[in-house]
């Protein structure tokens, strides 16, 4: 019989899928709680005392278990910030209905205020009702945009510029993995960050289970006997994130701290001649590019000519070589800056005249007629 | 917004009858549809040097210039990409020779021989002499692994002896007596695999200690150049398994063609463009199958699953994008890291200098690299008490966090060694390595 590695009293339930820890019971769930308690203070989620902060609430896995270890911390190390449930009612039969009673229940466990927002409200659309139209596949786009949005709206409606979301460990290394399949640069620099904020909007996003593993939140919940909800989307899975999540599990066979490993590379991608610099800065790409003395190893990898040419002239000419490139490259990739601005129909921040949840509503309201038709039998 | 055609309707269309004639010369019957182009062989063939040539830029032939007959190297595994660049660096030499009526450049080639750790190879020599004898122009050579432990560490010593055994007045050095009780270098590097955890480490550390080799090598023998056989394909697995393996950090140096960190030999991947199925085309249509290690069945057949806790992390990466439905992602992978871009690369490298392990710049904690860097590019940001290096605050983040406890007695491992090589090495105990950056 294995003691626990902690106390040495208990026996040793649990192995910990992060180290091989043998731990006991109690102890795991300490551990646990220790660990988001140190994401939170190093990463200063919780600054200001007395704010009031949104929990993104589904009823899963993962934002119960948020909920339910924010409420002990909050207490015990007396954070001094008051917690609010939010949950977006997509309005999916079968599925988010019965999600949004757990959460309701979950409030009232929690003690939290909890506010319930739809899309049917939002957008005048359900999900239901846009699968019916746009069918089973393509449907997530639409759900994915709204929902991003939709939080954004509900905190802003409850005076809230923090929101809290459940993603843990296990995500954020598949979208890691995703954003290098997919090709997606930008999004490869920012994936990993705890909290994103951006220029346009107040709202921030933090995620205090970004070093939880996927693992250890059931078997927390599992532990601690919380009331969650864990049935899958009725709609099509997002087939992308299965291949990238299939891969995560080989590795996390092999070797199980590689979760935590891609995270860690992960918060390394910083690549900064990317869009959010020049926009803080306000400086023309080229110039901070010669003022900071930067040499720009990342351009070499493009062409192995250009590096080949490079290192094999004199130094002289290979300033010349990284002169060129700091007038080059930057114009090219200033094609890509995005600036945020707002939405025209609903103000909502946006890169486009028109923000995508719009141009996705105008896209379904299109053929839809205005009038009920019904078909009267004599 | 309905989709009128999907996918599954495409699928389910009659498939273009395929073109009579190939769509580049519109010459011959095409014999291979690559790319979306049926292309008859000398086409395809064509492409594929094409694709090498470009790399080859730096040791064409200039003209009017004084005869320097360059030194490469280049690093043979026997596989089928490894066939196919020695065919095409041949094929590249004798056009040189050819067209200017001289060549730019000699080639050695070297086969690391890795019997220590993966158990007795068979027919290394033969495959050697197989190669002397259709390539009679380049000179052919094997080293074992175990050989970083001389040249190592060991390679300046030597240098000096070496002048010093001219002077035969010189009184011997102490260092030339070998002491007979001192263990080799086999047992060294066997000592250190048996003290990693997982095959994986042991894997990952082999192939830091090969490539270090390879280098070490190429460095003695005077070659400015290495050239590896990496295809497109394995690039992408490359990425992914170093991402996995924690050394995001150093993503642009490890992908990257040109010097390493630790030293001025360039690393020259020429086939980085062209996925492995072209390659094992090429290597069918130029009949260079007998000179590969494995057989062409071998090559093509899916390989089954195995064992998969015994597996390594490159292994698992490379079957990912071997698999005929994950080949399209190998494209996006290679140049979404290939256009990664670190700006703090050579602050970085000034302050934490090289890990001692893989010899690329050192990491820091991310919080604090994520800071460091946007004041590097001018950004304000909100001072964070960084804390000091080697204090106790600073080592307690990788153990709380991301579960690396540093060694019991090694606490400053940090400031030395970076995450993934910590990863690797994590329970080995104090690491006797064969070689450091100089």
């Amino acid at each position: 019989m294995h003691y626990c590695a902690i106390c040495g009293i208990e026996r040793a339930q649990v192995i910990r899928p992060k180290n091989g820890q043998k731990l006991c019971r109690s102890c795991f769930i300490d551990a646990f709680e220790m660990e988001i308690h140190t994401t939170i203070l190093e990463s200063g989620i919780m600054l200001t005392r007395g704010e009031r902060i949104a929990i993104g609430a589904s009823g899963g896995k993962d934002s119960t278990v948020l909920a339910a270890v924010l409420k002990v911390l909050n207490e015990r190390y007396d954070y001094g910030v008051e917690f609010i449930l939010l949950s977006i009612d997509e309005g999916i039969h079968g599925y988010r209905d019965d999600s949004l009673e757990t959460v309701k229940r979950n409030a009232v466990q929690y003690g939290m205020e909890l506010c319930i927002l739809g899309y049917e409200a939002l957008y005048g659309w359900t999900m239901d009702q846009v699968v019916e139209k746009v069918g089973k596949k393509g449907n997530c786009t639409y759900c994915g945009v709204f929902r991003r949005q939709a939080l954004d709206r509900g905190a802003k409606h409850l005076n809230i510029s923090h929101i809290l979301t459940g993603h843990n460990a296990d995500d954020i290394a598949e979208t890691i993995l995703m954003n290098f399949l997919r090709g997606d640069l930008p999004r490869l620099g920012r994936c990993a960050e705890i909290i994103t904020a951006s220029q346009a909007s107040t709202m921030k996003r933090s995620k205090p289970l970004k070093y939880a593993y996927e693992k250890e939140i059931v078997l927390y919940a599992h532990y601690r006997g919380l009331d969650y909800f864990s049935t899958e989307c009725v709609y099509s899975p997002e087939a992308f994130r299965g291949n990238a999540r299939a891969l995560l599990k080989d590795l996390e066979k092999i070797r199980p701290s590689s979760v935590l490993d891609i995270v860690r590379s992960g918060e390394h991608l910083i690549h900064y001649p990317a869009t959010t610099q020049i926009l803080k800065s306000g400086m023309p790409h080229n110039e901070m590019n010669k003022d900071a003395g930067i040499s720009v190893r990342g351009n070499e990898n493009e062409g192995g000519l250009l590096k080949m040419r490079q290192v094999a002239s004199s130094q002289l000419e290979s300033k010349c070589a990284s002169k060129t490139q700091g007038t080059t490259k930057p114009q090219t990739e200033a094609l890509h800056i995005q600036s945020i601005g707002n939405c025209e129909r609903c103000g909502y921040m946006s890169s486009q005249p028109i923000c995508k949840a719009c141009v996705l509503v105008e896209n379904l309201n299109k053929t839809y007629p205005s009038i009920a038709v019904s078909v009267k039998e004599y | 917004m309905e989709f009128e055609v999907t996918m599954a309707d495409i699928a389910k269309k009659p498939k273009p009858t395929a073109p009579s004639l190939c769509k580049r010369c519109n010459q011959n019957p095409p014999a291979i549809t690559m790319r979306h182009e049926a292309l008859c062989q000398d086409c395809f063939t064509t492409y594929i040097r094409t694709k090498f040539t470009r790399y080859m830029e730096p040791f064409r032939v200039k003209r009017g210039t004084e005869l320097v007959r360059r030194k490469l190297m280049f690093a043979t595994s026997f596989g089928v990409a490894s066939t196919a660049l020695l065919d095409l660096l041949h094929w590249h030499r004798s056009l040189q020779l050819e067209r200017a009526r001289r060549v730019e450049y000699d080639i050695q080639v070297v086969h690391i021989d890795e019997s220590v750790v993966l158990g007795e190879q068979e027919g290394v020599e033969e495959r050697l002499e197989k190669l002397r004898e259709q390539y009679p122009q380049f000179e052919f050579s094997s080293s074992p692994l175990d050989r970083i432990y001389d040249l190592g560490n060991a390679a300046v010593e030597q240098l000096i002896s070496d002048t010093e055994a001219l002077n035969l007045d010189a009184p011997p050095m102490a260092s030339m007596t070998p002491d007979i009780n001192a263990p080799t270098g086999i047992e060294k590097l066997r000592s250190l695999l048996a003290h990693l955890n997982s095959r994986a480490s042991q894997m990952d550390i082999v192939a830091i200690l090969r490539s270090r080799l390879l280098i070490e090598l190429a460095k003695k023998n005077a070659c400015e150049a290495i050239f590896f056989a990496d295809s497109m394909t394995r690039m992408a697995a490359m990425v992914l398994a170093e991402v996995t393996k924690g050394r995001g950090h150093a993503l642009p140096w490890l992908i990257s063609d040109g010097p390493t960190p630790y030293g001025p030999v360039k690393i020259v991947r020429p086939l980085r463009e062209l996925t492995k199925i072209e390659i094992s085309e090429y290597t069918t249509f130029c009949s260079l199958w007998p000179f590969c290690s494995i057989s062409q069945e071998k090559a093509t057949v899916q390989k089954p699953p195995v064992n998969m806790k015994n597996q390594t992390i490159d292994e698992v990466m490379g079957r990912f994008f071997e698999d005929v439905s994950n080949a399209h992602l190998v494209a996006n992978v290679v140049k979404t890291a290939a256009k990664l871009e670190f700006p703090d690369d050579n602050n970085r490298v000034e302050r934490l200098g090289l890990c001692e392990i893989c010899g690329l710049p050192m990491d820091e904690e991310p919080k604090y690299r994520r800071i460091n860097a946007q004041k590097l590019a001018g950004v304000e940001v909100r001072e964070v008490q960084q804390p000091q290096v080697g204090s106790k605050d600073a080592l307690d983040t990788d153990a709380r966090i991301y579960c690396l406890e540093p060694p019991e007695g090694e606490e400053d491992l940090k400031e030395r060694r970076c995450y993934g090589c910590r990863r690797s090495t994590l329970g080995a105990g104090k690491v006797d390595w064969p070689i450091n950056n100089r």
